[in-house]
């Protein structure tokens, strides 16, 4: 084509022949890596089933008997029968056995796990070179959940892969070891290791009192997305720590950003109790669309009598979203004891459409 | 006149030197970050998300005369297995009996429709809700085109997110689950996920789901499959992980529902309006919202019916280009600049060289092979040996966009892959060249400020005056 001359000023240097050469031997290289492919899928399926032959009628007699001594005794050998491809495989199935289980036959299972040295051959697999078996490790460490791994697993916060440092993270969150809490607070205030709200969940399952001041360090900080993770976070920690409500009341009446007032809103709606309807009955007046809608959603969870009067004014408010949000609420509060009486007053007076809306949407779905 | 020729060649070589640099880089990245998709994914695993609550998806799929399948595709979408659902059908004025097939399936019941909707559409006649699966809502509006019933549909929308798709797409019941994750590691900034779309010609479809992925044996289906393959999982994963993605394909797209309105909805004054979407993201959010994020979820999966006809082929291909073109246009201000990350410094570049300039760099080179030829200055063997490295070369794109089909998903069989790697071997003497020429005329159309189809050119720069408001947390 175009390239005529070029070749044919090329060609006392061979260019053409060597372009050909490695494009062709590139194409058959990728080519070859397709068979290879194909041919290991089939490998693993095979691995898998094997896998599942050897370890599932073992999960199956523990499941029945409850018998740990003897699970002890038969998984480890099983474990170090298996080659490079069968382990992870094995973890998977010890992951998902972990999330199948009652609470008393995970706490046996892990001491299981631990004496029969697959805790060891977890954390021995978060060095592995490769970025996926450490997270896949990290992963299995955190469904076993046993907390001499949480050293191991901190050591993972640093890890090159972002991948690998967000599963070592989630495992924290799932041994819930206040040991973690210091390494986590750091993470997530200054939001690097992994994503913040990954962090803030991590943390929010640990909880405890530990947790609480993180948060509230976290509402105050300028990074918008920190803050929006830390009143999620105040509001999940309500129950154990006492002054999240009403934190999560200042910053809902005063934080610039209208996409942490909303967050703020929402939060209150899970914390619940304390300062937390009057706050939002007073975000129903707000100048943005997202904390209005944020906050009438949020009453509708309480059982606040004084919240009728609010959420009816907001069934015409111009925001088609806050004026049925306000009247799904107000149908939500007219099955409360309190509330109750007042909702239904309200509804039954109320000729504003969202409140038809509400009402059809209700009758429909029942 | 032969020396000017020569130097034209001297930059053609450079141009198609520095393409597969580039795009061979990016399939590169690909399959490194798919082999780590692949080995995260066991099918039997699930990957926790960052959110304890599921976010809330309406699925929009506008209808125009499809009242054929209207009813098989909106039990298909019902069909997904994410719980949070709502699916919204936009009927846009048709003419046929779509909506009588809508009401007579799903025992509709009108919806008080008051209250100011979120963006401007087309008049609506009425919203409904279905006796028969609450989930289902439909829309009746007056004509208004594409974009106008997508943005009628997300106008009421109540979920966070949206699914943009077509009632004739074929959405894998799990789709919505995993293009939802995003969201679920990037609750805050995330704004968009693009699915893959696959081409359904040749597999076996049941009840509007593909249930057994095969490749048309005719060239221009298979080689579509490739073209696919090789535009979605070669590229997209690339441009995904370095936040680059310029294009959520309409056939299949989620959308963080409230910075769509914040944006002004889709627009109607571009034949690519979901490229054009995409692209208003990164230009009106990131400036001043840096992590605003456009993903791809190559797993999740929408299959649709590609053109079976060279006509329909190059309708849909002009149409394109000119969409292209159209939003280069409007977003020509993001080329090279940092401040819209690597969408403005690397993928516009990439699009504005290889996409938008490509067909007439080709063409060109085709004119200069037929001047030389009549000029009897062309040496045969030389012009042989460089088909041959093209050829070659392009089949390392395909093969290596195949290598990250079976790396990650497996979807086709032995006899699949070799018709595929067969198409791919002559695609250059007919596919190729029939793209440049199609892609040359919709350049020559938008060049004397026409379009295929649609008059003149609206000016297009008012849809980047809405405001840049930015958009509300996620819950968890």
């Amino acid at each position: 084509m175009s390239g005529a001359w070029v070749l044919q000023v090329a060609a006392p240097l061979r260019l053409t022949f060597w372009v050909l050469a490695v494009a062709g031997a590139w194409v058959v290289f990728m080519m070859a890596l397709v068979v290879a492919r194909h041919v290991e899928w089939a490998r693993a399926a095979r691995h898998r089933a094997r896998v599942q032959a050897e370890l599932g009628p073992v999960f199956a007699r523990f499941l029945e008997s409850d018998d740990h001594a003897r699970l002890a005794e038969e998984l480890r050998p099983a474990f170090l029968r298996m080659n490079a491809a069968e382990r992870p495989v094995a973890a998977v199935l010890v992951t998902e056995l972990m999330g199948d289980v009652s609470p008393w036959q995970k706490e046996q299972l892990r001491s299981t796990f631990e004496q029969s040295g697959i805790v060891e051959l977890g954390e021995r697999g978060t060095r592995r070179r490769s970025p996926w078996r450490r997270a896949l490790a990290c992963e299995m460490l955190g469904k076993i959940g046993t907390s001499r791994s949480v050293p191991v697993l901190l050591a993972r916060l640093d890890d090159r892969r972002p991948e690998v440092r967000m599963a070592a993270v989630r495992a924290l969150g799932d041994i819930r070891s206040p040991d973690a809490v210091p390494a986590l607070s750091a993470a997530f205030l200054e939001g690097r290791t992994a994503p913040t709200n990954v962090v803030g969940d991590a943390m929010r399952r640990i909880s405890g009192e530990a947790v609480g001041p993180t948060f509230e360090r976290g509402v105050a900080l300028p990074d918008p997305i920190i803050r929006i993770a830390a009143c999620f976070g105040l509001g999940a920690t309500a129950g154990t720590h006492g002054a999240a409500v009403h934190r999560l009341a200042e910053v809902l009446a005063s934080d610039s950003d209208p996409r942490v007032r909303s967050a703020a809103a929402s939060a209150l709606g899970l914390a619940g109790g304390g300062d937390a309807p009057a706050a939002l009955i007073a975000a129903t007046a707000d100048s943005d669309d997202r904390v209005r809608r944020s906050a009438v959603k949020a009453l509708g969870r309480f059982d606040d009598p004084t919240s009728t009067d609010a959420l009816d004014e907001r069934t015409e408010d111009e925001d088609r979203e806050v004026a049925i949000r306000s009247a799904e609420a107000l149908h939500a509060l007219a099955k409360r004891p309190r509330a109750g009486e007042a909702a239904r007053a309200r509804l039954e007076s109320s000729s504003a459409w969202a409140v038809d809306y509400a009402r059809t949407i209700a009758e429909v779905s029942a | 006149m032969i020396a000017a020729l020569q130097y034209i060649s001297y930059g053609i070589l450079v141009f198609f030197l520095v393409y597969c640099v580039a795009t061979v880089t990016l399939l590169a990245l690909s399959v490194r970050e798919i082999s780590w998709y692949a080995r995260g994914q066991q099918p039997t695993r699930t990957r926790p998300g960052g959110l304890a609550h599921q976010a809330s998806v309406t699925l929009v799929a506008p209808a125009y005369n499809e009242e054929t399948l209207i009813v098989q595709s909106a039990k298909a979408f019902l069909a997904s297995d994410y719980e949070s659902l709502e699916v919204i059908i936009a009927n846009d004025g048709s003419r046929d009996e779509t909506f009588a097939r809508l009401d007579e399936a799903f025992d509709l019941v009108q919806l008080p429709l008051r209250g100011r909707t979120a963006l401007p559409t087309a008049p609506i006649r009425g919203f409904y809700i279905s006796r028969v699966d609450p989930r289902l809502r439909v829309v009746d509006k007056e004509n208004g085109g594409r974009s106008d019933a997508i943005n009628a549909g997300i106008s009421l929308a109540r979920s966070e997110l949206v699914v943009i798709t077509d009632a004739d797409s074929l959405l894998e019941p799990e789709a919505i689950r995993r293009a939802v994750r995003p969201f679920e590691i990037h609750p805050d900034t995330c704004m968009a996920v693009g699915g893959d779309i696959r081409v359904a010609n040749g597999s076996k479809i049941v009840g509007g789901q593909v249930v057994t992925p095969a490749v048309s044996t005719r060239g221009i289906g298979a080689t579509q499959v490739l073209e696919y393959l090789r535009g979605f999982l070669g590229t997209r994963i690339a441009w995904s992980e370095l936040n680059g993605m310029l294009i959520v394909s309409g056939a299949f797209g989620v959308f963080r529902r409230d910075a769509v309105v914040a944006l002004g909805g889709l627009s109607e004054q571009t034949l690519g309006e979901d490229m054009e979407l995409t692209m208003r993201i990164h230009h009106l959010l990131r400036p001043e919202w840096r992590e605003a994020r456009v993903e791809f979820a190559p797993d999740a999966v929408c299959w649709t019916e590609a053109p079976g006809t060279m006509a329909g082929l190059r309708s849909q291909r002009v149409r394109w280009h000119a969409g292209l073109l159209d939003n280069l246009r409007i977003h020509w201000r993001m080329l090279g600049r940092p401040r819209f990350g690597a969408a403005g410094t690397v993928a516009m570049p990439y699009i504005v060289l290889f996409e938008a300039a490509e067909p007439l760099v080709e063409v060109l080179g085709f004119a200069i092979v037929i001047t030389l030829i009549a000029v009897n200055a062309v040496n045969w063997t030389y012009l042989a040996a460089f088909f041959l490295v093209a050829v070659v070369t392009s089949q390392v794109l395909n093969a290596t966009a195949l290598l990250i089909e079976e790396i990650g998903f497996r979807r086709y069989r032995w006899q699949d892959l070799a018709l595929l790697a067969g198409w791919g071997l002559v695609e250059a003497l007919w596919f190729r060249p029939a793209l440049a020429w199609w892609r040359l005329k919709a350049t020559l159309l938008a060049l004397s400020g026409r379009r295929p189809g649609w008059g003149t050119i609206p000016r297009g720069a008012g849809i980047l005056e809405q405001p840049t408001t930015v958009v509300a947390p996620l819950n968890r």
